[in-house]
């Protein structure tokens, strides 16, 4: 038999009074209540987390949100995301409560909720809720003068609608880009956003502000001789969308995110269309800011070949492809950039779960390399995004582990003539 | 768009536990189980285990600590008509009472005690 303070704190980690119970207590009477079994009784699985959270505040709610065709996620105090699943029991389990005669049975459970941490892929919602402002994307204050009215879409309404934990929707808000305007959040339409970055640069060039630390106070305020009345939240939305993550309040214009966000202007404009990669180069060169140079070789190169397509500009855009042998496409240096076809396929638009993404991907194209398909799958793997950008050894390991773990589980490996490693699908 | 709310107050929590078994706690009165008091109890062995007689059975059992904490949760009536769902979390339960081999027929005293049938 347990001594008495083993038996007291077994007996209080039952939620049970701490003073124990022993061989020589009497027994706990089991009774029924009068509801039983009860309708409105659920067990949920918790983390350790999210229980020591709950413990540790005396108030605090667990807020649960989904659409009736999403699967429902659970966002805890400190932000972070869970997919809820149902698990069913074998056995038969009782709850029942403390009472002071013993024990009241008060329902019967068949099935718990369980959760499993996620990263909700939301963009395609939060694109959907902004879109109920009938305006369409922000455009200038002439604009605005002009069609003033409009849904408001606030904090609290975006908050309601769409699943996933704060600090994700302001994420995939950064990345529209979108600010709040007169109190309510509007998508900053993508040329305008161009527009004001380019008339930013160009007055940082002017006022000699190096580009690598761009006050947005100050680019706001040379702003205002061409669109007066522009919201500083623009502006400071519109260099956070361009720039490296900022220190010091400054913001460093980064070329690789505006050619980046150029080519996808440019794949929307014109559909579904293949591009000689020499005429999507020769595209984003004409749209470039001229100030601003491409990482890629110090300027935008016109020698991109099929094998630098994962690592430039349009990484998780478009996939490569050529008229020839399909064999050389996997060759280790990838085919001459005369040879590239540029398709664009968009991550963004694809579904948020590993298989699904796969089948996708698949589907457009038949064999992928596992450079290739990296860009496609990163984005399903919970790492900063930032650290990614910055090839961050920790975050591209971990990339790596779980795209290399779906792999085995959803695509057959073949070794392709080049000697490199291909994949195609085995899913149904 | 639909969203539920979990609320947590730890002045209001009140004291849950579990019962697991490979049967099931059933009788044969007209209403079932509802309101039935005194049905059966769980009691400490002196080996620091437990069991549970219900009727005429016995089924010995142990304390077993959950894999994952749980939470008990108890749906609230909505604060207006059309008003969202919410839950009340009334426990979080990190063990329970399993009892997993089948019961044991025992004999009542009352049953000991009657006359024999020659």
């Amino acid at each position: 038999m347990s001594g008495a303070s083993g038996i007291s704190s077994e007996r209080a980690s039952l939620g049970l009074p701490a003073s124990g119970i022993s061989a020589q207590d009497p027994p706990l009477v089991l009774s029924a209540s009068d509801e039983y079994p009860s309708e409105n009784l659920r067990l949920l699985e918790l983390t350790e987390a999210l229980a020591a959270q709950l413990e540790e505040a005396s108030v605090a709610t667990l807020t649960v949100r989904g659409r009736a065709a999403d699967t429902a996620v659970l966002v805890g105090a400190d932000g972070a995301a869970y997919q809820m699943h149902t698990a069913h029991t074998s056995n038969s389990v009782y709850v029942l409560a403390r009472t002071e005669a013993g024990l009241e049975l008060r329902a019967k459970v068949s099935q718990t909720f369980e959760l499993q941490p996620t990263r909700p892929q939301i963009a395609a919602r939060v694109a959907e809720v902004l879109a109920w402002d009938e305006r369409g994307g922000f455009r200038g204050m002439a604009f605005e003068r002009a069609e003033p009215s409009g849904r408001r879409v606030t904090d609290a309404e975006l908050s309601r609608h769409v699943a996933g934990s704060d600090a994700q929707r302001r994420r995939v808000l950064a990345g529209i880009p979108a600010a709040v305007v007169d109190g309510a959040w509007r998508r900053i339409d993508g040329a305008y956003s161009v527009e004001v970055l380019r008339l930013a640069v160009a007055s940082a060039v002017e006022n000699d502000w190096a580009l690598d630390a761009v006050d947005a106070r100050l680019a706001w305020q040379a702003l205002q001789a061409d669109d007066a009345g522009l919201p500083l939240a623009v502006v400071d939305a519109v260099l956070a969308r361009f720039s490296r993550p900022p220190s010091g309040g400054a913001y460093a214009i980064d070329a690789r995110r505006v050619a980046r966000f150029l080519a996808e202007l440019i794949f929307e404009a014109e559909g579904a269309r293949t591009w000689p990669a020499a005429e999507l180069v020769r595209a984003l060169r004409a749209a470039m800011p001229p100030q601003l140079l491409l990482a890629e070789g110090a300027e935008l190169v016109a020698a991109w070949g099929s094998a630098d397509v994962p690592r430039s500009a349009v990484r998780g855009l478009a996939y490569a492809s050529a008229p020839i042998d399909a064999h050389l496409l996997y060759a280790p240096a990838g085919l001459p950039h005369h040879a590239t076809y540029l398709t664009p396929l968009s991550r963004c638009a694809m579904p948020g779960d590993p298989r699904s993404r796969l089948r996708c991907l698949f589907a457009a194209k038949p064999r992928w390399s596992r450079d290739e398909i990296v860009p496609f799958m990163e984005d399903l793997v919970d790492v900063d995004p930032d650290l990614l950008d910055s090839a961050d050894a920790a975050a591209v390991a971990a990339v790596a582990k779980a795209v290399d773990a779906w792999l085995v589980k959803f695509a057959r490996a073949t070794r392709a003539p080049s000697g490199d490693m291909v994949y195609t699908s085995r899913l149904n | 768009m639909s969203q539920i709310e979990f609320a947590y107050d730890k002045a209001k929590l009140r004291e849950f536990c579990l019962i697991e078994t490979q049967g099931s706690l059933e009788t044969d009165r007209p209403g079932g189980l509802r309101g039935q008091q005194r049905f059966g109890q769980i009691e400490r062995l002196a080996d620091g285990k437990v069991q549970m007689l219900v009727g005429v059975h016995r089924v010995p059992g142990s304390v077993v600590q959950l894999k994952k904490p749980l939470a008990v949760l108890i749906k609230q009536p909505p604060a207006e008509e059309g008003g969202d769902t919410s839950y009340r979390i009334e426990a979080i339960i990190r063990d329970k009472f399993m009892f997993k081999v089948r019961p044991d027929v025992i004999l009542q005293q009352e049953l000991v005690n009657m006359p024999s049938v020659s």
